[in-house]
């Protein structure tokens, strides 16, 4: 790893104790302002990182409690040695004066004083040997007194700063120190420092007393013989005599032992020089050049200190930091355009008096209703379909051409394909070139609707008729049916259209859909009034009829909703019946629509197949009536729900005792509603019956009042409903 | 780590007709929002604009968004007029055209299109695979041949219903186009946008290792959402699996079921915040239906039945109906229930720590107190409900309902859709937990009630921070994570 010099420990802390934080208790950056200024700093990940800790709202709390932490360190570092110098010079202190008066016992002393810190030192020295030896593993166990003044320092620090920034923060810098080697080491030379503050407060102790009273000294031993103390003094005194303490000679050595007399000259200086050497030789010396040596290594091991980018509460960061793109702004920029209209100075040509009707499809796919569109008595000139340039040029040389010349050109369009100037430009050149007038028919709105995003259906139309008033095509001149789904209603409003002279789309007999459900639970509560007070239960034909007069009330949007339905009626002009087939799967598609919490009720399995099947036959006879006086399909029906009702795994719901009105209410409020609603996406019709017809199972109604108590909850909630869609759109 | 030092940057121009998605794939492509505008109308995009793809902070591929072109048939008509020797190479003549009044005028925005492209490496040329082949796309496609520049046909929006790709793959072939990516915008597939950046390798062979530099860092770094995303549910699933509450034996525990069950939807709250903000997630810019939530809201509730059994979840055997659904209640007064063993247990393996904590359960325990914990199925709905989430976040783009309505399991009611993204190792990984045990390491969690950091009873105060956070802890969290990273899938 590259050493990079601009990173520092407190850099290190200040992102750990960052992340910990935010592991804990959710983001720091709720503004997302130091993400921002991070990830603009540029750099490596772990750059941006530490700028984005020191941007931090919370960064000058966490650097104060990395200021309290070092403080506590100092002061239980400080502590240590004070109570180590203490110790040190309490130890001798407690060993010169036990025996008052009588000589002291030169190795036993010297035992005592540095028998611990050597052996101390020799462990240190095994475990990390050991621990090099075994490829730079963590040995905890190395400066357990330094660990200890850590652990204190952190005591202190919490003591001092109860908040959670101070806890983070000792526990990121036990992380970072403790999983870097750079913790072993620090611990190690604090160790050391105590071990060397211990020994020179011996030191300084002997000195005192050495100073200020006179001792004499002596040896003995038990199973020993004096020989082996000679050689011993020998050794021990190399040292101390190379750094200029008196030591004793051999003489002295011999003069010493117990029971001899040890007041000779020069020996008790020389035993006091031994006594004093040793401690500095091979108390102080070699613990100064361990501390010396851990600090360095502590010094190496910090400044090689990195966050470890891959953690967790690390990486979880990096999409904010390191984005995947940068945006770099425009290059080609768009110049307001200088609108200059050709087309509005010319007037539009008049539509001819007699003659075909030329007509060719734009870009559609061929219509399910037939080609040419389905228009009782249209003379058609049919040009066929326009995909690509060759084709344009053939309607425009075939219309220049045209024997008999056509009144008017009907270029059908697809509300599917985006309407583009390409477009623009050759309706305008068309109409120009050939003086037709041209008309504009817009298809295929029911596919464009089924892609989802209804509203985008309005969208298209508008686009496609602010192209036309660019094409110099007047907007009276533009309508919009689907060829795919023909319906005579259809038929017959186009005919109006295109044969009486072109008005502005006449619409449908029954003039636009009412705005609110109101008009048709006011029906139903009507025929529900008559039906109260009828002798029996209303009968298919009752129910029947008033699904009629719902869907008459939504004439206006023919064709919609029995596509949504999917209610497939017989090609044939005569016989409009529908078979067993189409009633049962009208009856299916209603139910699909309710939502799941009702479709777990057999009765609202019921009267949603009922309110599919009756729809499908209403659907029927919008178009031709006379053909459902001789239905023989009330047998159909029956089926139809039983059928639905057996593939959900449902049994027949018990047949309500006494008079009640509440599921063939429930059925047709069910069909209002999704009339409706017709023109939403299938989800949003689920959801907003959801919302609107409330819990459990279709109501109990035993009379008027109580129906029309429950269509107004039901429009109340369905208000509530749409208003809430509203608002969200 | 490599550092992609000295690739050299792929310049590469999105052209295509109007309106086909050439500005939501740049969003797709480089996961944010804010470029560019999107609109279902013709000519939303007016200009050139530029947006660089990076690796570590370092520039490897420039992208380019156009205008889109519509009137391709009358420039084709005008390239051709204004080649009237049959020599003059077509890049000249098309340039000619470009800086000539037409080019300024008429077709302003096909010439921004046509001369970026000109600038660039390798041309996108997009396609709305719902549209019918028609003259205007094969007009197009020669002008772009005519450019000299490598092209390859992105067909967009596949997963919808009517596309018509196989029609288009054919007529793309009689062009002698046959590398070929298939995209879409609506539901993203990490798999084919690396389909798409494989196929730009094979016509632009110069920038095969800058592409292979950026598909190893998309890669990695939805490796590396995915993991942080599980940490956060692992943390949510230790928090609520070692939740405990004590309630005075005299107390009516039902009165702290309300409480509790506050306190584990906020926690589940906290999680789904944290997701969406990990996945730089905007309310505005999805589909309601996109996700499974609401305005960053679960809408049904953790503990209603219809909940669990919407995710196929069975509940253990007698399972409280009503409101106690989502909680067991463990006596613990007169003599050793399993919860009071677990107490103990947890007791004596650690005693060295959080000694309050403890010493308090155990007096708890004379005193007579009854525990409320977080039932088995409650801890596997959540698990459950945040991958859903995580997946549908992973999958994100605009939103197409049907797709990213996942499967329910085998239980669930007739009306959920069926979730053709979800692959069957994440099929599997769901149904692993709406089977019936969970997993060991919740197990002991449960063991450890001082790993949860939601509060407790309100008369006492939350234990030190510090006491939750061990590197046990730590550990455990990981080991889950990696079982649900390893569960949500491709």
């Amino acid at each position: 790893m590259r050493d990079r010099p601009d990173f520092r420990l407190d850099d290190v802390l200040l992102a750990e104790a960052a992340r910990l934080l935010e592991e804990g208790g959710g983001t720091l950056d709720q503004s997302g302002r130091a993400s921002a200024e991070a990830s603009a700093a540029g750099g490596e990940f772990e750059a941006r990182l530490v700028a984005r800790a020191r941007a931090l709202p919370a960064a000058p709390t966490l650097r104060a409690a990395l200021a309290h932490l070092r403080g506590a360190t100092l002061l239980a570092t400080a502590a240590g040695c004070v109570l180590a110098t203490t110790g040190g010079a309490g130890a001798v202190h407690a060993l010169l004066t036990a025996s008052a008066g009588a000589p002291v016992n030169v190795f036993h002393a010297l035992a005592t004083l540095l028998a611990l810190p050597t052996a101390t030192l020799f462990g240190w020295l095994l475990f990390v040997g050991l621990g090099a030896g075994l490829g730079g593993g963590r040995t905890a166990v190395a400066g357990v007194l330094g660990q200890g003044v850590f652990a204190l320092a952190g005591r202190l620090a919490r003591l001092l700063d109860r908040g959670p920034a101070q806890l983070t923060m000792v526990r990121a810098a036990a992380h970072v120190l403790g999983s870097s080697g750079a913790g072993r080491w620090w611990a190690s030379a604090v160790s050391h420092g105590l071990w060397l503050a211990a020994l020179l407060g011996v030191l300084a102790a002997l000195l005192l007393h050495f100073g200020t009273r006179e001792y004499s000294f002596n040896w003995e031993t038990t199973i020993l013989a004096e020989r082996h103390y000679l050689g011993a003094t020998r050794v021990l005194a190399a040292l101390p005599d190379w750094l200029g303490f008196p030591v004793p000679d051999a003489a002295m050595v011999a003069a010493s032992s117990k029971g001899f007399d040890t007041a000779a000259a020069g020996s008790r200086k020389a035993w006091a020089g031994l006594l004093l050497g040793c401690v500095v030789a091979y108390g102080v010396l070699p613990r100064a050049a361990a501390l010396l040596f851990s600090l360095l290594a502590a010094r190496r091991a910090t400044v090689r200190i990195r966050l470890d980018a891959s953690h967790p509460g690390y990486a979880r960061l990096r999409p904010a930091l390191m984005p995947m793109a940068r945006q770099a702004g425009i290059v080609d920029a768009d110049r307001p355009a200088v609108v200059d209209d050709p087309a509005a100075a010319a007037e539009p040509p008049a539509l001819g008096e007699d003659g075909p009707l030329a007509v060719f499809g734009l870009e559609i796919d061929e219509p399910a209703g037939g080609w040419p569109p389905p228009v009782p008595g249209i003379e058609w000139l049919d040009m066929g379909y326009v995909n690509d340039r060759t084709d344009r040029h053939r309607v425009l040389d075939g219309l220049l051409a045209a024997a008999g010349r056509p009144r008017a050109v009907l270029i059908v369009c697809a509300l599917p394909v985006t309407p583009d100037r390409g477009h623009q430009g050759f309706v305008h050149d068309l109409q120009r070139r050939t003086g037709v007038a041209v008309l504009m028919l817009l298809t295929g709105g029911q596919r464009l609707r089924a892609r989802g995003h209804p509203e985008r259906l309005e969208t298209r139309i508008d686009d496609w008729r602010r192209l036309a008033r660019a094409a110099n095509v007047p907007a009276d001149r533009v309508i919009e049916a689907d060829l795919d789904h023909p319906t005579d209603d259809g038929a017959a409003r186009l005919r109006r259209w295109l044969g009486a002279g072109v008005g502005p789309d006449p619409g449908s007999a029954g003039g636009r859909a009412p705005a609110t459900i109101g008009p048709a639970f006011a029906l139903i509560a009507e025929h529900a009034g008559r039906w109260s007070t009828a002798p029996a239960a209303p009968g298919e034909r009752d129910r029947l009829a008033l699904q009629q007069a719902i869907a008459a009330l939504y004439r206006g949007t023919s064709g919609r909703w029995p596509d949504l339905l999917r209610i497939r009626l017989p090609d044939a002009l005569v016989e409009r019946v529908p078979d067993g087939a189409g009633i049962v799967s009208a009856a299916e598609r209603m139910v699909s629509l309710l939502p799941a919490r009702l479709q777990l009720s057999p009765r609202w399995l019921a009267a949603g197949a009922l309110a599919g099947g009756l729809g499908c036959l209403a659907a029927a006879a919008l178009v031709a009536p006379v053909a459902i006086a001789s239905l023989p399909a009330w047998a159909g029906l029956g089926a139809a729900v039983s059928a639905v009702l057996q593939q959900r795994g449902a049994r027949p719901p018990a047949p309500p005792a006494g008079r009640d009105l509440g599921e063939p209410v429930a059925a047709a409020a069910l069909f209002a509603l999704v009339l409706h609603l017709q023109g939403r996406d299938e989800a949003a019709i689920t959801r907003l019956l959801d919302q609107a017809l409330g819990d459990g199972e279709p109501p109990s109604l035993p009379d008027a009042a109580g129906v029309r108590a429950w269509l107004g909850d039901v429009q109340a909630r369905l208000d509530r409903a749409l208003q809430a869609t509203e608002v969200q759109s | 780590m490599n550092r992609p030092t000295g690739l050299p940057v792929l310049q590469v121009a999105v052209v295509g007709h109007t309106n086909t998605g050439k500005t939501s794939l740049l969003r797709t492509l480089t996961r944010d929002v804010t470029f560019g505008e999107v609109s279902d109308r013709p000519g939303t995009t007016r200009h050139v604009e530029e947006t660089v793809l990076l690796v570590d902070g370092r520039p490897l591929v420039e992208l380019y968004d156009t205008p889109g072109l519509e009137d391709s048939i009358g420039l084709l008509e005008a390239f051709e007029a204004a080649r009237s020797d049959r020599r003059t190479d077509w890049v000249d003549v098309i340039r000619g055209v470009l800086d000539g009044p037409d080019g300024q005028g008429r077709f302003e925005q096909e010439a921004k299109a046509l001369r970026q492209v000109l600038a660039s490496d390798v041309a996108l040329y997009v396609i709305d695979a719902r549209d019918r082949v028609l003259g205007k796309h094969r007009d197009e496609l020669e002008i772009l041949a005519r450019c000299a520049r490598p092209v390859v046909p992105v067909l967009n929006f596949v997963a919808s219903p009517d596309a018509r790709t196989e029609e288009w793959r054919q007529q793309l072939k009689r062009l002698n186009l046959h590398a070929i990516a298939e995209f879409d915008t609506v539901v993203l597939d990490g798999a084919a946008e690396k389909r798409l950046f494989e196929k730009m390798q094979t016509l632009a062979d110069p920038f095969r290792p800058t592409l292979d530099a950026l598909i190893t860092d998309r890669y990695r770094r939805r490796q590396e959402l995915v993991e942080g995303a599980a940490e956060l549910v692992a943390d949510l699933l230790i928090d609520v699996a070692a939740h405990v509450r004590a309630v005075p034996e005299q107390d009516d525990p039902i009165g702290a079921v309300g409480p509790l069950q506050q306190a584990v939807r906020d926690r589940e709250q906290q999680c789904v915040s944290d997701l969406l903000e990990l996945f730089r997630f905007r309310a505005d810019d999805y589909e309601a239906d996109a996700l499974p939530i609401t305005d960053g809201k679960w809408g049904f509730d953790l503990f209603s039945p219809a909940e669990l059994k919407r995710f196929g979840i069975r509940a253990g055997s007698g399972a409280a109906a009503g409101g106690l659904a989502g909680l067991a209640i463990d006596a613990m007064v007169g003599g050793l229930t399993l919860g009071a063993a677990a107490v103990l247990g947890a007791t004596l393996g650690a005693i060295w720590s959080s000694v309050g904590m403890h010493g308090q359960r155990l007096v708890d325990v004379f005193r007579g107190y009854t525990e409320l914990r977080v039932r088995d199925e409650t801890l596997r709905l959540l698990a459950v409900r945040q991958m859903e989430l995580i997946e549908a976040l992973l999958r994100r783009g605009h939103a197409s309902q049907d797709k990213l309505r996942l499967a329910a399991g085998a239980g669930a009611g007739a009306g959920a859709g069926a979730g053709a993204g979800a692959g069957a190792g994440a099929e599997g990984g769901r149904s692993r937990w709406a089977a019936d045990a969970l997993p060991e390491e919740l197990e002991e969690a449960r063991s450890r009630p001082q790993w949860s950091r939601l509060a407790t009873a309100a008369d006492r105060p939350r234990p030190d921070g510090d006491a939750g956070r061990t590197a046990a802890r730590d550990a455990l969290k990981r080991r889950i994570a990696r079982d649900l990273a390893a569960d949500i899938g491709t």
